[in-house]
């Protein structure tokens, strides 16, 4: 079987090997071909990589259940607290400072995400400790959407096809709202409603970057 | 040396003691502040409920009695405590009779002042409203939710980063927001839902409805009216919908069963399911296979680069695709194929069958009406059904570059004109041959010879055969 450039689509899609055998072999007498074909592979390598890598599953209703667990909890005078319960806090750190690192990414066995819950009038500011992990969790969605930009950013910025610019017009405007929310956590940093609502779009946002790359290479 | 289990854990305790105590050092101290807030207030007949809010959730209700009662809930939090209580008493909630409404009002103060601490502040205003069932109400929200039960007259709602949530309504609903879901269910009246990013339900209203969204699926069922869907990047799914139904979407599957009315659906680079449709259907797509079922009057499809199915169709059928198959079964009318690089199959077919393709097969099983086919690059079968008393009806079939095989009735009568440039011609049924009969070229009759039969190949066999049936 003998291919040209026409049928690079065709072959990486993967349901006629064939076919992508003969355009390797092509590739091999095609510059232009030949960088298509290395670049596809890459980014498709590139994408089941940090798939494998993200362990968002786990952390989404992780954080939903601590958040829940912390709704749970009524402040409490300190003044008077402190001399009581101390030791007791001291005993607790030891789990604290054992778990800490860890229990984000347990599996919270099947927990709706938080956006799935309205907002109640109970605890509509989050408590330091929740804020913590709340951007711990951010930071994890942030590392995995700019390694997935890197890889997207050069197929939007040349995005002719239908499909990737909706995309494109889709990741600005969850841009807009990342920007939106940003600015107003900004200025109210413990509000329960912002943080989830951030947290959503940061993980809209890696999947839509996931569904992406999937529709690159395929 | 062996020491003491109390000397171990007052270490164990000092050591934990001592390394929590950076960690807190670090932390900024925080101090809370709440406040609640509570009005009553009569209403005039006539009067409307105005909320314009922010930073909080927004819950409405209902009651009989002729009053509006507002609750809010003020919560701060800061690093500088007297700032806290500063900022908690600055925030003003205003429940005002302006006359034709009641108007709601949230406001924050301007943070000119600099807070201890970090500096940090953080709020949030949660209402709980209660207001007359027959009042209509016009609420505006922004980072926070919106829930409305039981109000049983015209309800507006704009949201931006928040969810809407309306549930047991009669009137108007006209909801809107940005970056968050929408639900509106049992609305006795009519629907106007507007999404940007976010899943909208709409179940069980009692009029037309109107939804659209950009980025986000759809869900609708139970519309006692008619209703126009325009979607986009997600799924839409409709059930039962008592009058017309128009969809447009594109970049996500669309689903729809039970249509009282008329059925237009547009939909690009996705599949489209239609099913149950009581008036006519027209359904354009592309990439993606689209199947139309049980509809009652007559079905246009225009397809491109996707399969294309049609079954138990009342009416005339029209079907346009490329580079897919199109299928026809049991259509109760004429049925019309035009394909480009696809194959056609088509059964049962009551009226006539007028279909064109190239480059794939043409397989027509059963047709009670004229039969018109034209092919190119593929083969061509067609099996006759005999007509009502046994009557005929007029069959062409144009090829190149395939075979074409027509199955006829033993009772058939058939003015047969058959050609073929480089191929045979071969006849099952027994012919009156008039002319000079050669290998790629047969004139004759079967029987009376009441019906024509044009059979005209480029480079093919022709085969005249019995029918089994």
């Amino acid at each position: 079987m003998k291919a040209s450039c026409r049928d690079l689509e065709q072959a990486l899609r993967g349901d006629a090997p064939e076919l992508l055998a003969a355009f390797r072999e092509h590739a091999s007498g095609c510059p232009a071909c030949a960088r298509e074909l290395d670049e596809w592979t890459r980014i498709s390598s590139g994408a089941s990589a940090l798939k494998k890598r993200w362990p968002s599953p786990e952390l989404w209703p992780a954080i939903q259940q601590r958040l829940a667990e912390e709704s749970q909890k009524r402040p409490v005078p300190r003044a008077s607290f402190w001399p009581r319960v101390l030791p007791g806090i001291a005993i607790a750190s030891l789990f604290v400072l054992a778990s800490a690192g860890l229990w984000v990414f347990r599996n919270a066995r099947g927990r709706e995400p938080l956006s799935e819950h309205w907002q109640t009038t109970k605890d509509p500011l989050l408590t330091e400790r929740a804020v913590d992990e709340v951007e711990a969790a951010e930071k994890q969605y942030l590392e995995s959407i700019d390694r997935l930009s890197r890889l997207a950013e050069p197929r939007l910025a040349a995005a002719t096809s239908p499909v990737m610019l909706n995309y494109r017009e889709k990741l600005a405007l969850i841009d807009s709202a990342i920007a939106e929310l940003k600015s107003g956590i900004e200025e109210n940093r413990f509000n329960t409603h912002l943080r989830r609502e951030l947290l959503a779009m940061y993980r809209e946002k890696q999947q839509t970057l996931q569904n992406l790359m999937k529709e690159v290479s395929s | 040396m062996i020491r003491s289990p109390h000397r171990i854990a007052g270490a164990v305790l000092a050591a934990l003691v001592l390394a929590a105590l950076p960690a807190r050092a670090e932390r900024d101290p925080r101090s809370d502040f709440d406040r609640d807030f509570s009005r009553t207030l009569p209403v005039k007949p006539g009067q409307r409920l105005d909320v314009d809010h922010s930073q909080g959730a927004l819950r409405i209700s209902t009651h009989k009695l002729p009053e509006i009662r507002v609750k809010a809930h003020i919560s701060v939090s800061s690093s500088d405590a007297e700032g806290a209580q500063k900022f908690g008493e600055g925030i003003v909630v205003s429940v005002e009779d302006a006359g034709g409404a009641i108007v709601v009002r949230t406001r924050y103060p301007e943070k000119n002042w600099s807070f201890t601490g970090s500096g940090h502040i953080s709020y949030a205003v949660d209402y709980d409203i209660v207001m007359p069932e027959t009042m209509p109400v016009t609420a505006r929200n922004k980072f926070g939710d919106v829930v409305v039960d039981g109000v049983k007259a015209d309800t507006t709602v704009s949201n931006a980063n928040g969810k809407v949530a309306v549930h047991d309504g009669k009137g108007a609903a006209r909801l809107e927001t940005s970056f968050g879901a929408i639900e509106l269910l049992r609305q006795a009246g009519t629907a106007d839902v507007t999404g940007t990013n976010g899943s909208i339900v709409v179940t069980d209203v009692g009029g037309a409805a109107t939804v659209r969204n950009r980025f986000g699926s759809i869900v609708a069922k139970k519309i006692q009216g008619a209703m126009q869907v325009s979607g986009g990047n997600g799924s839409v799914e409709i059930a039962d919908v008592t009058g017309n139904l128009s969809v447009s979407n594109s970049f996500g599957t669309v689903e729809a069963a039970g249509v009282g009315g008329d059925a237009s659906i547009t939909n690009n680079n996705g599949a489209v399911t239609l099913d149950n449709v009581g008036g006519q259907a027209e359904v354009e797509g592309s990439f993606g296979k689209i199947r139309a079922t049980k509809i009652k009057k007559g079905l246009r499809v225009r397809a491109q680069n996707g399969e294309v199915s049609a079954a138990d169709v009342t009416g005339p059928a029209n079907l346009r695709t490329s580079f897919g198959l199109a299928e026809a079964d049991r259509i109760q009318g004429d049925l019309t194929v035009e394909n480009a690089n696809g194959g056609v199959h088509a059964t049962a077919i009551q009226g006539f069958a007028n279909i064109r393709t190239s480059f794939s097969q043409v397989l027509v099983d059963g047709v009670g009406g004229r039969v018109d086919v034209d092919n190119s690059n593929g083969a061509i079968e067609v099996h006759v059904t005999p007509g009502k008393g046994g009557a005929c009806s007029p069959i062409s079939l144009k090829n190149s570059f395939g075979p074409i095989r027509v199955f006829l009735p033993e009772s058939g009568s058939y003015a047969v004109d058959a050609r073929t440039s480089f191929g045979r011609i071969r006849s099952e049924l027994p012919l009156t041959v008039s002319g000079s009969p050669s290998t790629e070229v047969l004139q004759g009759k079967i029987g009376d010879g009441k019906c024509p039969l044009t059979l005209s190949d480029s480079n093919g066999n022709i085969e005249i055969q019995k029918s089994a049936k």
